[in-house]
């Protein structure tokens, strides 16, 4: 029970950061809003009853809509009523907290996947991008921009639909016979990802006046994030970190080693189908919205690994909760300079170094 | 328990296994020996459900292990490999626990008897005092017991073990052979109490012959992945057996303290003749000082009849007091089942 009462205060501890990190976060940009106002704003944009709806997003009317589309009739009772100055109002709601919200899905996301991708390849240079998802999401997010395509959903669908296909292609080429060995898959990943690489530079090539765009895409960047694109993340985020939970005991036994992993009961190649179809689908849905963003689902997993330990019913959820306020804090960071960067850039800069000195105090070594 | 019958297993299109076939019943250990290569741990993993076998069937409990779920067949056999390398620091409680998952299911909480169990497998192996140490904490003795309790608390009637005692000095290499053995025995003798079962199946496969025929009720030999002999002991373990397998000229010795078979490698092999008889007789006699005229006789009776089967019934005479503390009750000493292909391999 030490270790339920280990997670639960470790998970409760990050949960009030991330809430702090979102709401100092939405205090800082061009115009300061004092946090008060800030909270207040939230508190207000509040509705109940909550039909699986984002927490604190504030904006009532398309939930509404959303939840009318089903034939649900839900009233939605706003239970604060502050005063809140209408510019601070629209500022906080509308303009910074879809990005803040949507830098706290995406961070979540990459965290848990690398910790899945870590503990399932035993690689300690494993991260969410090692099955070529990334590659793939960028390759179609780099076409839709350069090509005059008309898809549904847009450049997100692109990336998304990309980032699933190659992971699948990936899972193709290194299956033989029922069986994936896990050094194949890896192999199978670096060689799809250095063909996909001269794709895109090849399209990059041809871009033209759409080339800024298509860069920008790949640097990782949560610029003009709304609250539709946190809607489609959200659940898909949700559900699939529910699955990968429910396998964290099995990635504890898969760290024996497939071979003793299967003679304690465990359907290992099931498993491992299952692992990798989900940590590819939620790292898809964090690549399509924001790009890609290195170094969080590498970093912060090691980094959560030494707190907490290399239990993953511990380490998932709050590699996962660490992931979100890493992403939130260097999104604001990112924001808040003289000129904005994307914050791939802010987070490989603030996350290779300290890589660095994890690895000079041999602490990655020994995994 | 565990049937092996008539199994062949290709890895890498070479036979490794072939046309193997051995029983394991509840209440026996038996050991798998042979020199590097026979195929022992391939016939491990045939049974443990990692390899296919190309042909024949393997069984456990009357069921083949190809139609087995993975949980099924990790609550009937539990396997402690050869060695585990766990990459993360985990403690040793945690490791030791992995051995319930074949009985938790997914969204299952560990409960009271699962606890039970992996506490019950600290103490059997010793380990209580060391369950909060990490796993890369400990030495290689205490890492082979952690993995041993993790089987144990597996609960299954079955139990392999791939070179239990490789990389062991020889006071851990005993120590875990005994466990083992106690497991086996233990509903014969008392049973303790907690389990009124038969005692567990156990298959070992041992490098070290003299811990194999002291400890083993059975003894499977295995040559280029064929069974060359298989029975007790003494019944396997004959010289003409062992030459044949290791490719070594051997002198086979009753042990001067436990009784037990004890197997001492010559030299290259050779045809039997007087003068190698002689040498044998010295190197033996530098190697058990205590049973110099014993294993002079037995050398020189050798000389006479190498390579003839009479010597089987020759060494089942000699050593068939060797029951005394390792294996009570096996009165069948000199039955080796002979399998007609030994000039095959």
């Amino acid at each position: 029970m030490t270790r339920w009462g280990r997670t639960v205060g470790w998970c409760a501890g990050l949960s009030g950061l991330l809430i702090a990190s979102v709401l100092v976060g939405a205090t800082i940009g061009p115009i300061r809003i004092p946090i008060p106002v800030v909270a207040k704003a939230v508190l207000n944009g509040l509705a109940v009853p909550t039909v699986g709806v984002v927490g604190g997003s504030g904006e009532t009317s398309a939930a509404a809509v959303s939840v009318a589309g089903i034939g649900l009739d839900v009233g939605f009772v706003s239970p604060f009523a502050y005063q809140v100055p209408e510019p601070s109002r629209v500022i906080v709601t509308q303009l910074r907290l879809p990005r803040i919200v949507l830098a706290a899905i995406v961070g979540f996301s990459l965290a848990a996947a690398g910790t899945v991708m870590q503990g399932f390849f035993r690689n300690p240079m494993a991260d969410p991008s090692i099955i070529g998802v990334s590659s793939g999401a960028a390759a179609g997010a780099v076409a839709f921009i350069v090509f005059p395509l008309s898809v549904p959903f847009g450049l997100q669908g692109m990336a998304f639909a990309g980032a699933l296909v190659s992971a699948f292609l990936v899972y193709l080429l290194a299956t033989e016979g029922g069986r994936t060995p896990v050094a194949t898959l890896l192999l199978a990943g670096i060689a799809l990802q250095t063909f996909l690489g001269a794709v895109i530079s090849f399209m990059l090539l041809q871009a033209g006046w759409r080339l800024q765009e298509a860069i920008y895409w790949l640097m990782g960047h949560l610029h003009a994030s709304t609250w539709d694109e946190v809607l489609v993340t959200l659940p898909v985020s949700l559900v699939a970190f529910c699955v990968l939970a429910a396998y964290a005991r099995d990635l504890n036994v898969l760290l024996l080693g497939e071979s003793d992993a299967h003679s304690l009961g465990i359907e290992v190649e099931r498993t491992k189908r299952v692992l990798l179809g989900v940590a590819s689908v939620i790292t898809a849905g964090a690549v399509a919205v924001a790009g890609v963003i290195g170094f969080v689902g590498l970093i912060v997993p090691h980094v959560m690994r030494l707190l907490v330990g290399p239990d993953h019913r511990i380490l998932l959820p709050t590699s996962a909760l660490a992931g979100a306020v890493f992403l939130v804090a260097t999104d604001t960071v990112a924001r808040t300079g003289p000129a904005e960067l994307p914050v791939g850039i802010v987070t490989a800069a603030l996350g290779a170094p300290f890589f660095i000195y994890l690895l000079r105090r041999r602490e990655v070594h020994a995994l | 328990m565990i049937s092996v019958e008539d199994v062949s297993v290709r890895l890498g299109g070479e036979r490794v296994v072939k046309n193997a076939s051995f029983d394991v019943p509840r209440g026996k250990l038996v050991g798998l020996i042979g020199p590097n290569g026979a195929g022992k741990t391939t016939a491990i993993r045939a049974i443990n459900g990692l390899v296919e076998p190309e042909s024949g069937r393997v069984e456990i409990d009357g069921d083949r292990v190809a139609d087995l779920s993975a949980r099924t067949l990790g609550r009937r056999v539990a396997t402690v490999p050869q060695n585990t390398s766990l990459g993360f620091d985990f403690p040793v409680r945690d490791v030791v626990s992995m051995g319930r998952t074949p009985h938790r299911s997914r969204f299952e909480r560990e409960s009271t008897a699962d606890r039970e169990a992996v506490e019950r497998a600290l103490r059997r192996t010793q380990l209580a005092d060391l369950a909060d140490r990490s796993i890369d904490s400990v030495s290689g003795g205490e890492r082979q017991r952690v993995v041993l309790a993790r089987a144990l608390c597996q609960d299954s009637p079955g139990l392999l073990l791939d070179e239990p005692t490789a990389s062991l000095d020889i006071g851990h290499g005993v120590a875990i052979l005994d466990l083992v053995r106690g497991l086996v025995s233990e509903g014969k003798s008392k049973g303790e109490g907690e389990s009124e079962d038969e005692g567990k199946a156990a298959l070992a496969a041992i490098h070290d012959l003299d811990l194999a025929a002291r400890f083993c009720d059975e003894l499977v030999l295995l040559a280029n992945g064929a069974v060359l002999a298989a029975g007790t002991p003494a019944a396997a373990l004959t010289e003409a057996h062992l030459e044949a397998a290791f490719g070594v000229q051997v002198a086979v010795t009753p042990h001067p303290v436990t009784g037990a078979p004890s197997v001492t490698a010559l030299s290259e092999s050779s045809t039997a003749s007087a003068a190698s008889g002689a040498s044998a007789a010295s190197t033996v006699s530098t190697d058990n000082s205590a049973s110099v005229a014993a294993s002079g006789e037995r050398n020189g009776a050798n000389a006479e009849n190498t390579g003839s089967d009479e010597s089987d019934d020759g060494n089942g005479a000699s050593t068939g007091n060797r029951s005394d503390g390792t294996s009570a009750g096996d009165d069948d000493s000199g039955t080796a089942t002979e399998l007609p292909d030994i000039d095959g391999r």
